[in-house]
């Protein structure tokens, strides 16, 4: 199967922006994804070493039931979303997403890496693309403008130094 | 009137229910718009592809003009929405620090998952290492405390910290927006590599 | 024709922009209690929690409270309850690190006396914390009964022969000294905990993402 073209930015744009009107009129609360990987880490954790979740004060916060949230729904639907979406276009296969001049490998060393550098800045912030600068941005939260100016300008200044893993 | 779950309309199963509905539309419209691919994310950072401006901020003005207009007519109590609190400096860092992490791996959490399920192999590598960072900071957390909560403001809004009123903000934001799509059209012509 | 939808779509934005900047949308309001309802419901007792109840609550592990100690640091250190948080009055103001604080969860004020506590619980209340208690007597109450429990004297009830039974036991457990409650005399079975319905927190979504 071929693979289809995307859909133009701005009709995506506009049924994600109904999803997020969707979830404020039912729940109140917008969508979000890092704190449900928050939550996955500490149930991780509360396998192996259960007392040290306990101990700490960040972790504490998440230690008591950290599956059944409303966030770990969500991504269970964002997965299977994703998945039905991805099948309909015909866009399922295992590659590598990345520029022609780099390795494979060395894609996969960056992808780690700032999969750690952006889980710690999730936190830090308190929310992530989603969570903070989508669900702030539409209800005009201060703290989710000026999160989502910060995202951008830490992209952009840091763009240039990896240039040669995407372009 | 909404929001249904604070009126008491439903329980929290039913909240869950719910939640995984939204998660399937959400992650549907984020992989239609080409985000489980890290390529197209990260173009967007050479002003080659800028969908992801364009979507993120189509998605911002629908559910914000959506919540005011409904606001108006008295069908949502707006006082009643979760609004993420502000912790000035703590997002300031945390912004700059994704926005690294974002141009290094190519995803944000929620493009992550999208894209490991659609078979991207960096996009599983990815959430790896978001986890393992989360983890980190966890560790962390008790030397960078003062940072988590330093410059907190409580659950403030633009309109209340400008002091102007939320239509005028909201005005303001929809003429930036679309000054910025004319502007990402342009720059998608002159930089672009593909024809869209 | 692609150009011509877009333009049509920005230009319905900037128009809904436009009607929106005219209109009072502005109904971005904070509840504030007012303070006389609050002084109200301060007077009534339904906002204290008895130092046995709370004492049951530690014993039984009973998840889903927090308890902040408003005292001073050098009162802290010497003695306080097990597993509870220090939070002194003057920082009560730091959003920030009432941020630490599970809102969803009940929280529980422990000052010297009832004074210090009633404040507090009227500034937490008025930022936005719904679930808030405040123990009563303070630890004062608190030392006083778990310490040395006045042996009912005379003719006594069972309730009265209960209670003091119960504080001897707990003593050691609550007053954090020790965690142990099982060598606090082998002639007292530990009393059975008994399971008062809390009032249910309210229903509240946390944080964002």
């Amino acid at each position: 199967m071929k693979e289809s073209k995307f859909m133009s930015p701005y009709v995506a744009g506009v049924g994600l922006g109904l999803t997020m009107l969707a979830a404020f009129m039912l729940m109140g609360r917008g969508l979000g994804a890092s704190g449900a990987m928050m939550r996955f880490d500490v149930w991780l954790l509360n396998m192996f070493a259960s007392t040290h979740t306990a101990s700490n004060a960040y972790f504490a916060k998440y230690a008591a039931n950290p599956l059944s949230n409303w966030l770990v729904f969500e991504i269970i639907g964002v997965m299977i979303g994703g998945f039905l979406s991805g099948a309909l276009a015909g866009r399922l296969k295992f590659v590598i997403g990345k520029g022609p001049r780099i390795s494979n490998r060395n894609r996969l060393y960056f992808a780690l890496g700032g999969g750690i550098i952006m889980g710690m800045g999730a936190r830090l912030a308190r929310g992530c693309t989603s969570g903070l600068a989508l669900t702030g941005g539409a209800t005009l939260s201060l703290g989710g403008w000026v999160f989502m100016l910060c995202v951008f300008a830490g992209a952009y200044a840091t763009a240039w130094f990896v240039r040669k893993q995407w372009i | 009137m909404g929001p249904f779950y604070k009126m008491g309309f439903f329980s929290e199963q039913t909240g869950f229910v719910i939640a995984l509905l939204t998660g399937v539309a959400f992650g549907f419209w984020l992989e239609r718009a080409g985000f489980g691919q890290s390529r197209k994310l990260a173009l967007q950072f050479y002003f080659r592809d800028m969908t992801v401006l364009k979507v993120m901020f189509t998605a911002i003005v629908t559910a914000m003009i959506g919540l005011l207009y409904f606001s108006l007519f008295g069908w949502i109590d707006l006082s009643l929405i979760y609004i993420n609190p502000t912790f000035l400096w703590a997002q300031i860092i945390g912004g700059l620090v994704l926005g690294i992490g974002f141009a290094i791996g190519g995803y944000c959490p929620g493009t992550s998952v999208v894209g490991a399920v659609t078979g991207r192999i960096d996009g599983m590598i990815f959430i790896l290492g978001a986890l393992l960072g989360m983890f980190v900071f966890g560790e962390i957390f008790p030397l960078i405390e003062n940072l988590y909560t330093a410059g907190a403001m409580g659950n403030i809004t633009l309109p209340e910290y400008f002091n102007i009123s939320s239509g005028i903000i909201a005005f303001i934001i929809l003429f930036a927006a679309v000054g910025m799509f004319v502007g990402g059209e342009w720059l998608e012509k002159k930089f672009g590599e593909e024809e869209a | 024709m692609q150009i011509s939808a877009k333009t049509i779509g920005f230009s319905l934005l900037l128009l809904l922009g436009l009607i929106l900047a005219f209109t009072p949308a502005d109904t971005v309001q904070h509840k504030q209690i007012p303070i006389k309802t609050l002084l109200n419901e301060l007077e009534q007792n339904s906002v204290y929690v008895p130092a046995d109840e709370l004492a049951h609550w530690i014993i039984d592990k009973e998840p889903g409270f927090n308890i902040a100690d408003i005292r001073t640091k050098k009162d802290f250190n010497s003695y306080h309850i097990p597993g509870s948080v220090h939070f002194p009055f003057e920082q009560l103001d730091n959003i920030g690190k009432l941020d630490l604080f599970d809102k969803s969860k009940t929280l529980i004020l422990v000052s010297n006396g009832n004074t210090k506590a009633g404040q507090a619980w009227i500034l937490l209340k008025q930022m936005g914390f719904e679930d808030i208690f405040i123990l009563a007597g303070g630890m004062n109450h608190w030392v006083k009964i778990f310490s040395n429990p006045e042996q009912p004297k005379g003719s006594y009830t069972d309730d009265e022969l209960f209670t003091y039974q119960f504080r001897k036991a707990a003593g050691p457990a609550v007053m954090g000294r020790s965690l142990t409650i099982t060598d606090s005399g082998n002639d007292m079975a530990k009393p059975k905990p008994v399971r008062r319905k809390r009032k249910k927190a309210i229903k509240k979504v946390d944080e964002g993402c």
